[in-house]
């Protein structure tokens, strides 16, 4: 039998092997931060970025969505952002005959990348807006709801170092963010390389675009199809009960939504590593970004000099 | 998918002839221990076949039941996850399940059936059968077996109701069938009122040495020896002794032993 299947997925694990290549041309290293990003583009679904000031996360996302050939736009979140500044607003227009009408002028989320950087600088109210964009992938001004392009994926960033004059996320928007994508300092080597990349020329690399919307959509309805076995299935649903169960370390456990999370970013995390199926290696290592920012730890466990990266360890350990 | 659903059936095949060639093994084992057991109890063979026929096919299907794919999973980790996925998903037609079905065939013409047998189990197994064997033999060369009192409840009867008379004896001086005619018929030998005839033919007592003549006196002559000499056999003196003297025989002995 011809494994017609088999082969378009060899396919894909190219294409994805392709455009990780063409990233790095411009990206030096953050494999696994790229990886995930990759991850949560396949799943449809929003990245929270964690990452100190410089590490070029804007880049990446830049460079994925020219690769992606999406519309790019970014927010750089302030106190003083308004709603209207990112879904967009009615400005008063004058025709040629003097007539004046109002005309909807998009925001920055009538994108499909969205980066919205320190977005627990925003006021609540502007975190509301973006809310209703990421989960409803639609738009609200006035009385009209406008539908957003597809494919439409947020990626917000946090600085975890400056917290004055900041509005943390509360826990309902978090869990609306499928990741919580940890991005570390390059190492030396790495760093090295980006000096020696950055510091010559002024322009970053050009890079040829690898997938059309249409494909991108097609690739997500086959993450969505990446078959899961029912022991897999059990194992997902049983450490996030676990970290509702487990009072000691935990005070505020996962909802059902990170069981959902944490199945879809397996498949998907399958599929951009090029296999047919999910296997435990990638519920392990998938559930980091997606529990660790849908876990409140306890006193004990704070006090303890734990982080939620080492209690979701010791709850795999115990699967 | 028809070749997802033949690849199972294969698999299926496969744990049935592993499971086949271990409960064939277990049963020969079982087969020899049962021997050696109607060797000692000196029972005939064909119960240790028969029991060891119902063995064979409850560890047959007691294998099949245990032998699962956990265990080809077990043997095999490469095809593990894939397998399981696929075991769940044997009815979806999904694109990428049909990729998974494509990419287990090909995974699986590296998995086979001798992976699954343990060789160490069946080293165990193979040196099990040789000292059985090597025991069978010895049982039956030196003809030991447990006598069949140990098994009669009147013989620790016996020994209970008379303490410290009664010695414990397994061992029982048994004959055959045709040690009986040492004693005759039990009935005649009966001691009784019965009046027992006895009609002894004289004829082979009777002799008259009157007509004994004497050996008459004959030469040889040189060259007249005859040329063929052959001993004629006869009936042994005792085939041709009657029925009654047997009874007299057996009568007489019983007399001795009473007396």
């Amino acid at each position: 039998m011809p494994a017609v299947h088999l082969q378009q997925v060899h396919n894909i694990k190219n294409m994805f092997t392709n455009l990780r290549t063409e990233i790095g041309k411009v990206i030096v290293g953050q494999d696994e931060v790229v990886n995930q990003i990759l991850v949560a583009i396949m799943c449809d679904a929003n990245a929270l970025l964690e990452s100190y000031p410089g590490l070029g996360k804007t880049l990446m996302i830049k460079t994925l969505s020219e690769i992606m050939d999406l519309k790019f736009a970014r927010i750089q979140s302030t106190p003083d952002l308004m709603p209207s500044d990112i879904t967009g607003t009615y400005i008063l227009e004058e025709k040629k005959g003097g007539e004046k009408q109002f005309r909807f002028q998009q925001g920055p989320l009538f994108a499909n990348i969205v980066l919205t950087d320190e977005i627990n600088r925003a006021t609540p109210k502007t975190q509301s807006a973006l809310l209703e964009a990421m989960q409803e992938k639609q738009v609200t001004v006035g009385n009209t709801t406008f539908k957003l392009d597809l494919p439409f994926f947020v990626l917000a960033t946090q600085n975890p170092i400056d917290q004055e004059g900041t509005y943390p996320l509360p826990e309902a928007q978090t869990d609306r963010f499928l990741l919580k994508i940890k991005v570390d300092y390059p190492s030396e080597k790495d760093e090295l390389e980006i000096v020696d990349k950055y510091a010559t020329h002024t322009a970053p690399p050009k890079v040829k675009k690898f997938m059309s919307k249409d494909s991108l959509l097609n690739l997500q309805k086959y993450a969505r199809q990446v078959p899961i076995s029912e022991d897999l299935r059990k194992k997902v649903v049983s450490l996030v009960n676990k970290t509702r169960s487990d009072k000691d370390l935990i005070e505020y456990g996962a909802s059902p939504r990170a069981s959902i999370g944490l199945v879809l970013a397996s498949k998907a995390h399958a599929l951009v590593n090029g296999r047919t199926y999910v296997s435990m290696d990638d519920v392990k290592k998938m559930s980091y970004p997606v529990l660790r920012h849908r876990i409140i730890l306890s006193f004990k466990a704070e006090r303890e000099g734990r982080t939620t990266d080492d209690v979701i360890t010791q709850l795999l350990q115990k699967l | 998918m028809s070749e997802i659903k033949r690849l199972f059936r294969e698999l299926h095949y496969e744990v049935f002839k592993i499971s086949f060639l271990h409960a064939v093994a277990d049963s020969v084992i079982f087969f020899m221990v049962a021997l050696n057991g109607t060797t000692l109890l000196n029972l005939k063979y064909y119960f240790a076949l028969g029991a060891s026929f119902v063995f064979l096919f409850a560890d047959i299907t007691y294998r099949m039941k245990k032998t699962t794919f956990r265990q080809i999973e077990e043997k095999n980790p490469q095809i593990r996850d894939i397998l399981r996925t696929a075991r769940d998903c044997e009815d979806e037609t999904d694109f990428m399940v049909l990729a998974m079905f494509e990419e287990l065939i090909q995974k699986m013409k590296s998995v086979s059936a001798g992976s699954l047998i343990d060789p160490r189990n069946l080293l165990v197994k193979t040196v099990v059968l040789c000292m059985l064997s090597f025991s069978i033999i010895l049982l039956a060369s030196n003809n030991i077996h447990v006598p069949k009192s140990v098994f009669d409840p009147g013989t620790y009867y016996k020994w209970f109701s008379n303490p410290g008379k009664e010695r414990l004896d397994f061992y029982t001086v048994e004959f055959n069938e045709s040690d009986d005619l040492l004693y005759g018929d039990p009935n005649l030998a009966d001691l009784g009122n019965k009046t027992l005839e006895l009609h002894i033919n004289p004829s082979i007592n009777e002799m008259n040495f009157d007509t004994v003549k004497e050996p008459e006196e004959k030469e040889f002559e040189r060259g007249t020896f005859p040329g063929e000499i052959a001993a004629v056999s006869d009936a042994s003196s005792e085939e041709k002794l009657p029925k009654e003297s047997k009874i007299a025989i057996a009568y007489n002995l019983k007399l001795k032993e009473v007396s």
